[in-house]
């Protein structure tokens, strides 16, 4: 059945020309192995040290191409260019294309040569910004920003995969944490970099909306030049050895489908009970992630009564700690449980969890809360690194990692878009309206009550720490 | 690079920081730091909501601008929208040191979903230019002023 399938797609794929194009984004053959052991330690020595920094810093840039529609919406409500209600349509857009693309392009990332897959994706993505910054029209915006989701989904799977060709079992949760470091950097950038660019002065340089968009597309094409020069394609394809034969580190060998077809492989991957689990458990940790991301800000100036700076300058400690997390989660689950992520998953989990009860029901201290999201973010981070990725490269075999890093993206993005549905309406359900009608004016003070959403936050984490930890017993595959 | 182009530079970087200024009301953006020099003057509004439904809200206003007569009518100060119908239960007015002080109370009851409270003091009393108001409710409290000579409430005061 799925030979028959191949041999339409591929005849189709043929007659209509576009063998050619997807000759180009196809990985290429295996070389015959280098006989010379000096020439192939220094061929993996080099393109490791290429495939963590380019990734790493190129995905963090392609960052700046997702998140710029969220430092200009503003500017584009005040200047009457779409309502609120239209702003938050073509964000949404994004979301769901992004999920639709990590699962779709994980897929066909597994086929592909990364370098090329990864370029072509932020290139895309560089253009689809371009062309937001030219447009007026709310439906043409959501349809040009939802396809960036999907561009954007061509990144964290070719990362993955280049993550699981190029490093073992027992040191990819150490690059790994690095790689995962670019989602802080791509925040920080933006969120600084762009918002930098069009805030008003003195704070920022006043530039108009359309510079915090075509900006992030000029350093997305720089990007895709470096990964198109510099991002290698599987080791196999160079007359290199496997990573685990040429680090003579080897993890269970699955004998009996060693020689199956990519595909065959891929669709097995669901049938993975643990792959399932860990879907389950990061979407429901992308449930705490975006909420805090999305509403955090708003909650910290709603409840706690902090100002606008001060509520973004302890999301701001929060993204640096998410830095450490991720580095810490990679060292400690390598180096002290042997790359089993389970036992780091639960201090990882735990560190998540404490800080969140402290930061909702602890005592009202300026001080403590300011600890608190310092460590839920380390936490998070740590524990996100793994659940998000990591601990499914590590289930599956590798030559599948972007189709099991597509699987759990998709479900922790439905995650993500449910909750930003759920907790808007939770929170909308809650408005109380102080109003004050002036002859001239019209003042409306808001007041919403977070107990509901909070529950559901809280109750999130607490479930994906519960399901993560019904995988104590798994170990890696090759 | 040359001091022509330097100069180029720090011309452009100078133009496009000026084009970001925008002009702000000069009271608006200080008053909430001479606030506290006419805070006894100005009339104060203290709204405490609690999970049981009741509303207590406690309006002080100088006899300069208002008159006992216009504090009885509440409906003229205070009206309460909830899933179902809130109840007027009291109101009395004192006053002390040239301010009148009125204090309503109304019952919503455990459950009644309040939506909407309506605090109509600079529609209906033209006196009246400033409010600093006091509002807590079960989840947060909120502080701030509202003036006629602003388009939005000033907070952090």
């Amino acid at each position: 059945m799925i030979s028959a399938v191949n041999k339409i797609i591929l005849s189709f794929v043929h007659l209509s020309g576009l063998s050619k194009m997807v000759g180009f984004f196809s990985t290429g053959k295996n070389q015959p192995l280098n006989p010379d052991a000096d020439d192939v330690d220094q061929q993996f020595q080099l393109q490791r040290r290429n495939v963590i920094v380019i990734i790493t810093l190129c995905y963090g840039v392609g960052y700046v191409c997702r998140l710029a529609f969220n430092v200009v919406k503003k500017p584009l409500m005040d200047a009457g260019v779409f309502t609120p209600e239209e702003v938050g349509i073509i964000g949404s857009t994004l979301l769901y294309g992004y999920a639709l693309g990590k699962f779709t392009n994980g897929f066909l990332a597994d086929h592909a040569h990364v370098g090329r897959f990864f370029a072509a994706g932020i290139f895309l993505s560089a253009m689809a910004n371009m062309g937001m910054g030219f447009s007026h029209l709310a439906w043409f915006s959501a349809l040009l920003w939802g396809i960036n989701g999907w561009f954007q989904g061509f990144g964290a799977p070719s990362s993955v995969v280049s993550l699981a060709s190029w490093y073992t079992n027992g040191e990819r949760g150490r690059y790994y944490g690095i790689w995962s470091t670019a989602h802080s950097i791509g925040e920080g950038l933006t969120y600084l970099g762009i918002a930098w660019l069009i805030a008003a002065a003195p704070k920022g340089l006043g530039l108009s909306w359309q510079w915090g968009l075509w900006t992030p597309a000029a350093i997305c094409v720089f990007a895709a030049y470096l990964l198109y020069r510099y991002l290698p394609d599987r080791p196999s394809t160079l007359g290199l050895p496997s990573i685990a034969d040429w680090k003579g580190e080897h993890g269970q060998v699955d004998k009996k489908h060693e020689d199956e077809s990519i595909w065959k492989t891929q669709l097995r991957v669901l049938s993975i009970p643990s792959i399932w689990i860990l879907a389950l458990a990061s979407s429901s940790m992308y449930v705490t992630r975006y909420a805090i991301n999305s509403w955090g800000n708003v909650y910290l100036q709603e409840i706690r009564g902090f100002d606008l700076f001060d509520a973004n300058l302890f999301i701001f400690f929060n993204t640096v700690a998410g830095i450490l997390g991720c580095l810490a989660y990679g060292f400690v689950s390598d180096k002290y449980f042997s790359a089993r992520r389970p036992p780091a998953n639960l201090i990882f989990g735990l560190l998540e969890i404490i800080p969140l009860f402290i930061i909702f029901y602890g005592p009202p201290n300026t001080i403590l809360l300011g600890i608190a999201l310092v460590v839920y973010g380390f936490g998070l981070s740590g524990i996100l690194a793994s659940l998000g990725g990591l601990f499914a490269i590590d289930i599956a075999p590798k030559k599948v990692a972007g189709a099991a890093m597509g699987f759990i993206g998709i479900f922790s993005y439905i995650g993500a878009g449910m909750q930003d549905y759920i907790s808007g309406k939770l929170i909308y359900d809650s408005e109380i309206v102080f109003a004050f009608p002036a002859n001239e004016q019209h003042f409306d003070i808001f007041f919403y009550n977070y107990d509901k959403p909070i529950l559901f936050w809280v109750g999130a984490s607490v479930l994906s720490i519960v399901l993560a930890s019904l995988l104590w017993k798994i170990k890696a595959a090759d | 690079m040359t001091i022509k182009q330097v100069m180029i530079f720090i011309s452009v970087i100078s133009l496009l920081v000026g084009c970001g200024e925008k002009s702000e009301n000069k009271f608006c953006t200080v008053h909430r730091d001479v606030h506290q020099q006419h805070q006894n003057n100005v009339t104060t509004v203290d709204v405490s909501y609690l999970e049981t439904g009741r509303l207590l809200a406690t309006v002080e206003v100088p006899i300069t601008q208002i008159s006992e007569t216009e504090l009885n009518q509440h409906d003229k100060v205070l009206r309460v929208d909830a899933e179902q119908e809130c109840y007027f239960v009291s109101l009395n007015i004192g006053e002390q040191k040239g301010v009148f002080e009125a204090k309503y109370h109304v019952e919503c009851g455990m459950g009644n979903r309040l939506k909407k409270v309506t605090i109509s003091l600079l529609e209906n009393f033209s006196q009246i230019d400033e409010i600093e108001a006091f509002i807590d409710t079960p989840a947060s409290k909120k502080h701030f002023i509202l003036s006629r000579q602003c388009d939005g409430p000033i907070f952090n005061i």
